[in-house]
């Protein structure tokens, strides 16, 4: 009762405190966020994988598949079709394959539209379903591999195919299955995996009107997990499991823990983010390792590009990994290995079939900085809600800054009023965040209307979005000063504290389905956000001027232009600056559109939530900045 | 100021109406936050075609309404078209605007006629300030009592004796209790006591509360949805998460409501007993012990 009855929490100790060391308290959080993150690697931090699921039973059954001449077989006679047709997939081979073996058969045919050109592609999937010889039909598993020419510019798949097949040969024969098998071949990358899951759902996740899934002429069980292969060699040495799906969803800790276990059982080098488990002696040096993993983890799942086909089933409530094997780098494809890599998808598909539920048991939230460590959101979380806390912070001590103020205000008019008027605008604040808002919507649907205009000078997507884009920039950058505005100082706090508070609350939401994603606009934008110089215009000093305008480097755009420039830099260090700044501005076009083409496509988010949200609240800061604040 | 009522009623009337033909409307009325077991509107059209059956809709656990509104809703699904029902929709939404603010209106003078009043009297008898505090005292206990006793039925009693002398403050208060301890609660009970908030302009004053409270029903109003979209689409979080982000927002009420009420007391404190904020040049703060 204490917390609501306090009379003094208006001017309790804690308040007065939080004023005084506002800002010392505001970095101090910060600090110690990041250097939560830090820690977040260290081995006493992380917590080793465990299986949660009981039902799994991992390994526990008697291995029965051999699959190593049988695979090779069908390599050998899928190289020669491929050859044949070097530019389409074969599909009469892979389906006459596949009714072979008496599986129910498919094709699935889909077009997409490609946005802004009105471009036709079509491709095809190809599926074969085992029915359950134990149960209804009612659960399916997923088995699928991406299909890739022979001139891919990808690693090939073709290994994978022939493991495909082999399998479906030898699960053809086996009585246990409890749950579907679909097998799938899909072609185009993610398209294929994305135009069959939304037949296969009777959906569409993207855009209307862009990616044309059609219908599918059979289908099985609901599917509760998914497989995908992507083999690059016949003898393989590693295989890396990659879980980083669409938006930065990933998938049920067990499955992975499942994977990993599976893989080293048979004698296999397991890695994650391509990096293998190394224990070095030296604590600085392990801890640097692990770290680095984490970071790379982290800036994966960031981008919310799905790193395998396997991304794409998580929307539908589906978990699902990559297998990615290679073969050791300078080594001849000559005796392979399939017996083990064999074995290692019939253990992980048996352990799947024992499943009596979903994966609901372990963690769906977790960082990763081994294969076989794991840090839970109850650890994570703090680091951002240390660094929110900065701005929440930060936001109430501005507010009761400003009721202090107000009411010294009312000390100097000596005419006692009766009711104090507190002064705030509430029409000025008002616009002024709206504005802001529709700003930012109008922007996120802007790209239409640029291609449109765009098309009318001739120009390519590529070019009419990207100059687009700069133009809105620039626009942007230079209203405030075009329109001198003059703002109360109170009613510029207000909109700051507002915008704080928005900041806090999107970082939050972002946080829930995108940690890292939060986490790097975390450290990025909280810093500068408490430095900025928001005061009455006669108090600004040169350095004051300087932070004010270094705030346009935190731009959406400018700063994503910034981020890539140094992606690039780091890439091809080795080539001469005007030539990394050309290939710095070619990705920075592409990255551009491959945004919002992702967005319309896959219904990824990213580009949509940062210029809906983040180009707001920059704006509200950037107006209140360059406004003649009195 | 008639002239802005209107301008004001066609704007809003026609918002609704948009909005009730938009694209919108199926996303809207889909969502749990707006639309309950209690007030969905879908149920009502399934329960007055199964009644239209022959079969009885309280059998299954689809139909919530009276067996009144039943027949009433079967009349009106019967006799009027689409247009008109949007139409009655409008409507009724208006009228009830306009009964709060006429509300609104009468209150506001009301007020003002008894503070002038107050402080007259007040004037008058300053010698008796002594026993007033103690009464006051003994009224602040009984006003934590009834917060602490945490049966709603128990709110009801203890408020009605409290707040006899301001009916409105009182229905106010017990719409507030209504949203946050309802099964089912959805945004609009949420929103009918909250457009009352500007009767408590002058009560502002006096809240200590108001960015903790802002700040949480901020947080929690975008936080839910997304929390809910993970637990019901992605099957990531579970229920839990969601849960746990309404008792935040119900926390977040209940804050809100005491911090008004305690502020009521304090500006009755202050009216009663002559007290400007100011006195003698100081800021004065009032606290209650």
């Amino acid at each position: 009762m204490g917390l609501l009855t306090d009379p003094r929490a208006g001017s309790g100790k804690i308040i007065k405190f939080l004023l005084k060391w506002e800002r010392p308290l505001c970095f101090f959080l910060y600090i110690s966020g990041i250097v939560w993150v830090l820690l977040l690697a260290l081995p006493i931090f992380n917590d080793n994988t465990y299986f949660s699921e009981n039902a799994l039973l991992p390994g526990l059954v008697t291995k029965e598949s051999n699959l190593e001449q049988i695979t090779k077989q069908y390599y050998t006679y899928l190289i020669n079709e491929m050859k044949r047709y070097p530019d389409v997939m074969p599909y009469a081979w892979l389906a006459a394959k596949l009714n072979q073996l008496h599986l129910d058969v498919f094709t699935h045919n889909f077009t997409l539209i490609y946005p802004f050109q009105e471009q036709r592609f079509t491709g095809q999937n190809i599926y074969g379903i085992i029915r359950a010889p134990r149960a209804a039909s009612t659960e399916a598993i997923v088995v699928s591999v991406p299909f890739r020419p022979i001139h891919s510019i990808y690693l090939d798949t073709a290994p994978s195919i022939a493991l495909l097949l082999a399998f479906a040969k030898f699960c053809r024969k086996q009585k246990y299955w409890a749950k579907d098998i679909i097998f799938l071949i899909t072609e185009h990358e993610q398209l294929g995996i994305q135009a069959w899951l939304d037949a296969y759902h009777g959906v569409t996740s993207g855009n209307g009107g862009v990616l044309i899934s059609g219908d599918l002429p059979g289908r099985a069980g609901s599917i509760q997990t998914a497989i995908n292969l992507e083999l690059h060699s016949m003898k393989i040495a590693s295989i890396d499991v990659k879980i980083e799906g669409l938006n930065g969803r990933l998938p049920n800790l067990d499955l992975f823990n499942l994977a990993q276990n599976m893989i080293a059982k048979e004698g296999i080098r397991q890695s994650f983010q391509r990096r293998f488990d190394v224990k070095y002696k030296n604590k600085f040096k392990n801890w640097w390792y692990h770290f680095n993993t984490l970071l790379m983890m982290i800036t994966s799942q960031a981008t919310g590009i799905p790193t395998g086909n396997h991304g794409l089933f998580h929307r539908f409530g589906i978990e699902a990994i990559t297998l990615e094997g290679f073969e050791k780098p300078g080594q001849q494809s000559s005796d392979g290995n399939f017996y083990q890599v064999g074995r290692i998808v019939e253990s992980i598909v048996r352990s799947l079939n024992n499943l009596l539920e979903r994966f609901h048991q372990s963690y769906f939230f977790y960082l990763l900085p081994s294969t076989d460590t794991y840090i839970s959101i109850g650890l994570y979380i703090r680091s951002l809600v240390l660094i929110i806390g900065g701005i929440f912070v930060k936001a109430f001590s501005m507010w009761q800054r400003l009721q202090v103020s107000a009411s010294t205000e009312d000390k100097k008019n000596i005419v006692v009023k009766q009711s104090k008027d507190d002064g705030f605008d509430i029409g000025i604040i008002t616009s002024e965040i709206l504005w802001a808002h529709i700003c930012g919507v109008t922007i996120a649907t802007s790209p239409f209307a640029l291609t449109y205009v765009g098309k009318k000078l001739d120009f390519r997507t590529e070019d009419s979005i990207y100059f687009g884009f700069v133009v809105i920039t620039i626009l942007t950058l230079i209203w405030p000063f075009y329109f001198k505005r003059q703002m109360k100082y109170k009613n510029a706090a207000l909109i700051c504290v507002i915008a704080l508070v928005e900041l806090g609350t999107v970082l939050m939401c972002i946080a829930m389905h995108n940690f890292s994603l939060a986490l790097l606009v975390a450290v990025i934008y909280v810093p500068y956000v408490f430095i900025l110089p928001i005061m009455p215009k006669q108090n600004f000093t040169k350095f004051h001027r300087m932070l004010s305008f270094g705030w346009v480097s935190l731009h959406p755009f400018m700063i994503a232009s910034l981020i890539i420039m140094c992606y690039t830099y780091v890439n091809f260090s080795s080539d001469s600056l005007p030539l990394i700044l050309f290939r710095g501005y070619r990705a920075i076009k592409q990255a551009f559109v491959f945004s919002i083409v992702d967005s319309m496509i896959y219904g990824n988010w990213l580009y949509n939530v940062t210029i809906s949200t983040m180009f707001p609240i920059w704006f509200l800061f950037w107006n209140i900045l360059c406004s003649n604040i009195l | 100021m008639k002239k802005q009522w209107l301008s004001n009623f066609i704007l809003a009337g026609i918002i609704r109406f948009l909005l009730m033909n938009s694209e919108y409307q199926k996303v809207i009325s889909d969502r749990v936050e707006v639309s309950t077991a209690l007030n969905s509107w879908k149920r009502v059209t399934e329960g007055v075609y199964l009644y239209n059956c022959g079969i009885d809709p309280y059998t299954g656990d689809l139909f919530h309404e009276t067996p009144i509104g039943l027949y009433v809703f079967n009349f009106i699904q019967q006799h009027l078209s689409q247009w008109i029902l949007f139409c009655l929709f409008v409507f009724t939404d208006l009228l009830t605007a306009v009964f709060l603010g006429l509300t609104a209106k009468q209150y506001a003078t009301e007020l003002i006629s008894k503070q002038k009043i107050e402080e007259k009297l007040c004037n008058e008898n300053k010698e008796t300030r002594n026993d007033a505090s103690i009464v006051y005292t003994s009224m602040i206990w009984l006003f934590i009592a009834s917060f602490q006793i945490n049966v709603s039925l128990l709110y009801i009693v203890p408020l009605a004796l409290r707040l006899r002398h301001d009916p409105m403050l009182l229905a106010f208060s017990y719409l507030a209790i209504i949203a946050i301890f309802k099964s089912y609660p959805c945004i609009g009970d949420v929103g009918f006591y909250m457009s009352l908030l500007p009767l408590w302009k002058h009560l502002f004053q006096y809240t200590q509360q108001g960015f903790t409270v802002g700040c949480f029903m901020l947080f929690c109003t975008v936080f839910a949805p997304t929390v809910w979209y993970q637990w019901i689409y992605s099957r990531s979080a579970n229920a839990n998460f969601y849960f746990g982000v309404t008792l935040a927002f119900a926390i977040a009420q209940i804050f809100f409501l005491t911090d008004i009420l305690f502020a009521s007391v304090k500006h009755e404190f202050a009216v009663r007993h002559g007290i400007n904020k100011d006195i003698s040049g100081n800021t004065a703060k009032l606290l209650l012990e």
